[in-house]
Parts: C-alpha cells; structure tokens; sequence
C-alpha cells in the first residue's frame, strides 16, 4: 500500500465496518435476486454466507493490500457455482459504496485504481478457476465414458462370444436377406448338408425357408417357430428346431432377422430309439412268457420221448419214431432260445463258440425275411478254430451286418419307396482261420501278434465313399432315411467286437459293393461242449428220496417217472405250499427237492425260503424256463444246489440231480 | 446389463442425464445433448429454474434430516456428487449411499468419491431398490442399523406407478421405525395439454418416458409410507425462494405445480 493511498483505504475500511451489516444485506438481497442465475450447487441457505464472505475478502483486500485471499474466494465462487453476472452485481454495489463516502476526487483516483485492481484479482483468478473447472470436468467425463465403453466393450464381446461359441446355430441377415453373420455351430452343422464353401448354400435354405415358410408369419407377428427338415447331401435328412424373429434397434425399427437352428437329428434318433426299444421290451415281455409255457411243454415231450427211448431197442420202427419226436423237441428248444435272444432275455455269458455255427443259425432266420432276390453264399472253414465269446453278441454282429448288407443292396434300386424294385444281390459269408505276426498285426489298432478267426461279410450294394466309411461306426451316424435306420447298427457291431479283443477292416467303393472283416482272437484251449446228448447216453442212477415241485402235470409226471427210472423214490406236489406241508412231514426222509420257479398259489422263490426255514441245509435244484443271471446268481449266493434249464435232456437232468445229492 | 447401456454411453444420442446437467449449467454434456436440452427450453423455458429448486428442495430437508440426528442416507437417482450433495452439506462422518442407474454417471462418482471412506456410489435402477438395499455396501456402511434417510428426488415421474409403488413397499418393508423418505413430483393431469405432449415425446425419444400423475395419485402410491409435517408444499416454499416457476408449471401441466414432502415409518 503507497503512502498516498493509506489515508483513504482507512476510510474506507472503517465506513466499511461500520456499515457491514447494511452492505451484507445488499448483497444478499442481489443474491437473492439473482438466485437462478448461479448454479443450482449454491443452494439459497448459502446466500448469506456469500454475501458476509464478499464483504470479509474485500475488506481483507483492502487492510492487507495482497490478492491471496482475493484469489481463493474468487476460486471458491468459480467452484461453487456464483454465476459472473452476480459477481459483477456485487462489485458494483462495493464500488458504488466506496465511491459514495469519498468526497476528495484526488482519493477518488486512487480508490478507483484500488477498486479496478480488486476485480481485476478477483476475475482473473474467477476466470481461472472457472475455466480450469470445466476443462477438469470435461476430462473426467471423458475418462468415464472411455472408463463406460471399455465395460460395454468387454460386455459386447461377451455377448458377441456368447452368440459366436452357442452351441446352437445363429445367423443373422440384413432386411434384404443378406447374410451378415453365421456363428461356428452353424457353419458345423452346415458343413454336413451343404458342399463348400457352404454360405452360399445356407443363403439358398434361408431364402427357400424365407419364401415358402416363415415370410408371411414374420411379417405379421414378427417371429417365427417351428421345425424343419434339410436333406443332407449324402442322402439322409437334418432335423432342426428354428426360431426366425426381427432384430429391432432402441427405437424398435426392424433392422436384421436373426435365425437360431437346434440341432434335432440326434434327439430325434434317440426318440426312434427308445420307441424301438420300447416295442422290444413289450415284445420281449411277451416272448418270455411264452417261453416260459412253451419250455415246459417242450420239457414234457423231450422228457417222456427220452424215457421211451429208454424202453425201446436201438434201430427199431419205435426207437425211429420217438427219436424224431426228440429231434423236434430240441429244435423247439433251439426256437425258443432264438426267440429269448432277440428280446434281450438271454445273458452275455460267453462260451467257446464256433462262429460258424452263429453263422447258420442266422441265416435260417434271416432267410425268412430277406427278399428272395438276395442270395446268401456261404464258405464257411470246416476247421475253423473256437472263440470265446457271447453267443448272443456274435449273432447280433452277424444280424448288423447282414441287415447293413441287404439295405446296401435294396438301396441301389429306387429312391421312390412307392415304386420298389428289388435288384438281384448277393451276400457272401465267409471263415477262415488267420495268423498275424508282429509285422502284419501293428496294421489294425490294439491287435496283438497271434491266431485269428476271421468272419468276412461282402455285398454286392451300392457302396460307400471314403468320407462315409470313416464315419458308419460313430453312434447315430446313418445315411439311411430316419425311420430306416438309427445309426446304432455298426456302433453295435464295433463295441461288441472291441469288447472281444477283436477288429475290424471295411473295403468299400461306391457302386461296387461293401466288404467286412472281423478278426476274432482264437480261444487258447479248445472244450466245447457236446450239445446234443444221444438218446443212448446213460442216465444217472441214484438212491433217495427226492420231492418234486411243479405245477405242470405232465412234466411232474415225466420228472417223476425219470428219477424213478433213476433208482429214487420220488414225492410230487403241484404248488409250493403243497411242498411246504410235504417237507414238513417227511423232512427226514427227504433228501433233495426238484423246485420249480414259476407256479400258482406259492412261486417257487417263496417256496425256496419257506423251506430254508425250515432247514437252511435242505437240498434244492432249481427247474427253469425263465433263466437269468440274476436269478441265478441270487439262489447261488442263498444256497442253491443246482439249476436245471428247461428243456432238459435226460443225461443233464439226471446228472444235475446226482451231482446236487452228493455234493 | 441394461438395456439402454449403449445409449447411455453413447456420446452421439441425446441422454436425460446429461440434458439435466445441461439446463442446471453443468459442464458433463456434448453438443448433441444441448440440442436436445435447447429444443426442451423452446416449449418450457422455466425447465431450468424448475431443476434447480428440485435440487435445492434435496439440499433443504437432508439438511432438516441431519439436524435431526439422521447420519445414514441413501440416495437413488443421484445424479453427479457435486459440491451441493448429500455429503458434502451434512456433519463430517455422516455416511451415505449414492445411486443412479447411468453407468457414466457411476464410473465418474467414484472417481470423485474415491477416497471418501464414508460414501459409496452404486449403479441401480430406482424401480428396483433391492439392487442397493441388499448390496455388500449397506452392509458395510451401515451396518446393522436400518434407521436411515432415504432420497427419492426428482425421479417419480420418470417412474410409472407399478414401479413407484414397488419402491415404496420395498424400501418400508426393509427400513427400520423412525426411517424417513423424500420425493417431490409434479401435480399433473394425466392427460397433459399439447406443450407438456411436446416435451413427452422429446423424452420418449431419448428413452426416458414420463409419467405424469395427480398429487392425489403418487398419494396413494406412497403408502405404507406416512407423510410427515408439514406435508407436500411447493418446492419454492421449502426452499423459502420467490419465483413464478410454479405458475409455469400449471400452465403447463394444469395442475397445481411441484410438491415435495418428508414422509415416515
């Protein structure tokens, strides 16, 4: 502050004082009036301590003649919020103030200078801090928005990986039917239907969907829904569940149509699968009691026929004639299992097996339902080595194929199913026994050096190319129309030679015909089984008493009969319960009790435990029709004696009942 | 995520937010949201003035509230944390939870609120208070305590009724006895004259619809909520402010103008 200057800021400073309340309501009053002009972060409680604040720095100005304060008020206003026209307002009621109570215009010049100096401070420093605020605040929005867009960037990728790794199929076309986006599962899925490059090829499906199906629905309710069909390109069908709906912007103008393909084809094999299945077990259900009924019939006449047998000479007209009867009865037994097998009833126990034999039993079947036009020839080794393996599973492989083989054929005729013309084919069935030493076996996968039986299946059909051939042994893979097949058969065929130790090689050209080899490891040891007993064979004779349980009067007569023939003395009851009040009374004399599983009133497994009650050592063979492991495995563990299949021989049954007594 | 996200980041559509910070003299807008604020100003010119007692309305009775002992707030549809917010004009220690359902908005907040042990900035659409009644930051605010002062501030009418009503049930149900709410909204005929029609077609159009409504009605949606003395007055008188906004405002809309209130459990 100059020397000159002194005199009046004094002045000043002191009119100030004593009239700062009246200045305070000046200014406040000004605020008051101005008060939507400043920003709305001043709120009107704050309008007095404004005003009181202006007065303090000017008079602050004033004594200490430097601008600090001046400065951080004025920076405190820019922040706040005070808008510049209220500023100036108060600057002018200070002004005209100071101008007021000066009397001397000499003073005057100098307060004015002091005056402009003040607001230039203040302005300056206002100015400052204002435009520094909005350039601050300007970055900040920016950051935030960049901060924003860098979330919904990584939200889009999301929701862009989201569509992209879906593993249903979506594209998505612009209102002119222009494809602007195919996801990877549609372009899989499409890759089998189409040849590449495929857009162009799912462009035509869209556009054929578009025109014929889904066109009119879009346009009036703005989606679509429903199932289609697309033939693939090697001949089979595609089933796809589709929803069709407009793509709309935020201000839901239609700009795209997006298409999402399910893939059904698998789920629609697996439906035709569980319906197969499902008539299967009905039919099985149905098969086993009859089996059942039938076995015991069997029994009855295999039984009485060998007890004749017994009695008549060898070579004579009677012997003959009941041999034959014998004969027929064990073919009806053979029926039977046939008829158990496929229905699934009989068990995966695998035995040393000739295939060849698996080989004839199969054809005298399938021969009955194979159009006559197709020839099956057959070169079958005469000394071909044993297997170990499921009797039920080589027939199935042998099923497969054969059926495999004739669609081959039947498929070269017509794609029209209603004009069927049959074409002459042939499948040819061969054997042979085979060796593959270290160098040869490494050729086919998991094949060890060694002795081989080899089933080799060929066709004269339409044959397959390279593509198809590397693909008919993954599960549900078919190129026959969708109630034709289910794309099982071969999977079948190559789980249950895997599950053998064997495997497979397939020969194909397209129009030529298919072959199949399947190489079969050969048993070490060699103990089959003779199956069919002479009727001269001995029985077994045997001393006792044995209780007979059946409900069937003619097989309890014939077991009955046999035992004695055997040597026993033989008690026969109709029902469990009949056993029961039997045992109960002669359990000292009894020594062993034929139990038949199946019968009225009291089944023979109520009957097993009632009499294992009664004595927990009591001997029991079991007598079946209906055999299954389960069965079986359960009355071993609870302390069966023996079980006899039904229909038996002579010879088993009698041996049966003599190793159960001395055991 | 919300649907409306992109629009909200997007610096090339005109957004509410940014059209509010606008016609209060803010600096976080663009160009493309002036215009749209400008277009707004031509049919109902006191828009600005109208924002401001809104706010100042918010700053009157957290102050009342903090007086009377409130030191938990939650707030919904808060807009930036500026200078004149919440923790900014009440005791020091004083804890609050802001929210809005803007992401920019939020990003930007915790920018500021940083390092401010006290606040917490979450993103949540006022329809849906649970977003911030069940969140992880009341837990650790607040903690037990659920004698709190919630804001309500100029957002009813962006809300329809169903959702309103929503709110009100969920924040009383959640709240503790002695809890207070406050809102102002619009006394409005349902079916507004063709200059308030203009301005909802401008909102309509940046995805912000409005749903004006009688006193009466938002009086019926508040409950379970009680209104406290002094009841619902003009904004300009709880703010003690002479203006004509109020005038304006029944021109506009035909109803009696703008109202605020403090309600309680």
């Amino acid at each position: 502050m100059s020397e000159k200057e002194k005199p009046i800021i004094l002045h000043i400073s002191e009119k100030i004082e004593i009239n700062r309340e009246k200045l305070i309501e000046k200014i406040f009053n000004l605020i008051r009036k101005n008060v939507f002009e400043n920003s709305y972060t001043i709120h009107p409680r704050m309008m007095k301590k404004i005003a009181e604040g202006e007065i303090e720095t000017f008079l602050q100005y004033l004594k200490k003649r430097n601008t600090i304060h001046t400065e951080a008020t004025a920076r405190e206003m820019a922040e706040r919020g005070l808008s510049l026209k209220t500023i100036l307002g108060i600057h002018e009621i200070i002004k005209k103030y100071t101008i007021d109570n000066i009397e001397n215009l000499k003073e005057m010049s100098n307060l004015l200078e002091v005056l402009k100096n003040y607001t230039i401070s203040y302005l300056t420093s206002y100015f400052d801090t204002s435009k520094s605020l909005i350039l601050k605040q300007q970055e900040q929005l920016r950051k935030a928005l960049t901060k924003t867009i860098d979330t919904q960037r990584r939200e889009l990728l999301i929701k862009n990986q989201a569509i992209e790794t879906s593993p249903n199929g979506v594209l998505i076309t612009d209102m002119y039917g222009n494809i602007t986006f195919v996801n990877k599962a549609l372009k899989k899925m499409f890759k089998d239907i189409s040849t590449l490059p495929n857009i162009p090829k799912i462009k035509e499906i869209i556009e054929n969907l578009n025109t014929k199906t889904i066109g009119s629905s879009l346009t009036s309710q703005g989606f679509w829904q429903g199932e289609i069909t697309i033939p693939e390109r090697q001949g089979g069908e595609k089933y796809f569940f589709l929803s069709v709906s407009f793509i709309e912007d935020q201000q839901n103008n239609n700009i795209g149509i997006m298409y999402s393909f399910i893939d059904l084809t698998e789920q629609k094999n697996l439906e035709a699968q569980v319906r197969q299945a499902q008539k299967l077990e009905a039919l099985g259900q149905l098969a086993s009691g009859i089996s059942h009924d039938f076995n015991n019939i069997l029994a009855a006449i295999s039984g009485y026929a060998e007890l004749q047998l017994l009695d008549f000479e060898e070579g004579s007209q009677e012997y003959n004639d009941m041999f034959q009867i014998k004969l027929a009865a064990e073919r009806g037994k053979e029926l039977t299992k046939q008829l158990l097998f496929f229905t699934k009833r009989d068990t995966l126990k695998r035995t040393s097996l000739n295939i060849n034999d698996n080989i004839k039993e199969t054809i005298t079947i399938l021969k009955r339902t194979f159009p006559p036009e197709i020839t099956i020839e057959t070169n079958l080794a005469e000394n071909l080595k044993p297997i170990n393996a499921n009797h039920s599973q080589i027939n199935q492989i042998l099923m497969n194929l054969f059926v495999n083989s004739r669609d081959a054929i039947v498929g070269t005729t017509t794609e029209n199913e209603d004009t069927v013309m049959i074409k002459r084919g042939t499948i040819r069935v061969s054997t042979f026994n085979t060796y593959f030493d270290n160098i040869n076996a490494p050729i086919f996968k998991n094949a060890k050096p060694g002795e081989y039986v080899c089933l080799k299946v060929s066709d004269s059909g339409m044959g397959m190319s390279k593509e198809v051939v590397e693909h008919i042994f993954e599960p549900f893979y078919t190129t026959k129309r969708a109630e034709k097949g289910t794309g099982l058969g071969l999977s079948v065929v190559y789980g249950i030679v895997q599950s053998h130790n064997g495997f497979i090689r397939v020969r194909s050209e397209v129009g030529k015909g298919t072959t199949f080899e399947i190489f079969f490891p050969v048993e070490k040891t060699n103990h089959l089984e003779k199956k069919l007993h002479s009727a001269t064979d001995n029985i077994y004779p045997g001393k006792g008493t044995i209780l007979v349980v059946e409900d069937e009067i003619q097989v309890r007569n014939m077991e009955k009969r046999i035992l004695e023939k055997c040597g026993y003395t033989v008690l026969a009851v109709k029902n469990g319960r009949e056993a029961i009040q039997h045992y109960e009374q002669h359990k000292e004399e009894i020594d062993l009790i034929v139990l038949d599983m199946i019968m009225p009133e009291m089944g023979g497994r109520e009957c097993f435990y009632k009499l294992k009650e009664i004595n927990s050592n009591v001997k029991i063979v079991i007598t079946t029709g209906y055999k299954t492991d389960a069965i079986i495995t359960g009355f071993i563990k609870e302390g069966v004696s023996g079980v006899i299949e039904k229909p038996f021989n002579l010879y088993n049954f009698t041996k049966e009942i003599y190793r159960a007594l001395h055991s | 995520m919300d649907s409306d996200f992109s629009n909200i980041a997007d610096a090339n559509m005109p957004n509410a937010g940014r059209i509010y910070d606008y016609l209060l003299g803010g600096n976080h807008n663009f160009e493309i949201d002036r215009i749209a604020a400008k277009q707004l100003l031509q049919i109902a010119p006191f828009m600005p003035q109208l924002f401001k007692l809104i706010r100042w309305f918010l700053g009157e009775v957290v102050l009342r509230l903090s007086d009377e002992g409130f030191t938990c707030f939650i707030d919904f549809a808060s807009g930036l944390p500026t200078v004149d917010h919440i923790h900014q004009i009440t005791p020091e220690g004083t804890r609050v939870i802001y929210s809005d359902r803007d992401p920019v908005v939020v990003t930007y907040a915790n920018e500021i609120l940083k390092d401010n042990p006290n606040t917490r900035y979450l993103q949540c659409e006022a329809g849906n208070p649970e977003a911030v009644l069940e969140s992880q930051a009341v837990k650790e605010l607040f903690g037990d305590n659920r004698k709190v002062a919630i804001g309500f501030n100029g957002i009813a009418y962006f809300l329809p009724d169903s959702e309103i009503k929503h709110f009100m049930e969920t924040t009383y149900k959640w709240a503790d006895k002695g809890s207070k709410l406050f809102l102002c909204d619009a006394d409005a005929n349902t079916a507004p004259p063709e200059n308030a029609t203009k301005i909802m077609e401008i909102y309509k159009k940046i995805n912000q619809p409005l749903y004006p409504r009688p006193l009466k009605v938002l009086k019926e949606l508040i409950e379970p909520w009680e209104i406290e003395e002094p009841g619902f007055m003009l904004l300009e008188e709880w703010v003690d402010i002479e203006t004509k906004v109020t005038e304006d405002v029944r021109k506009q809309w035909k109803g009696q103008g703008f109202y605020g209130a403090i309600l309680k459990k």
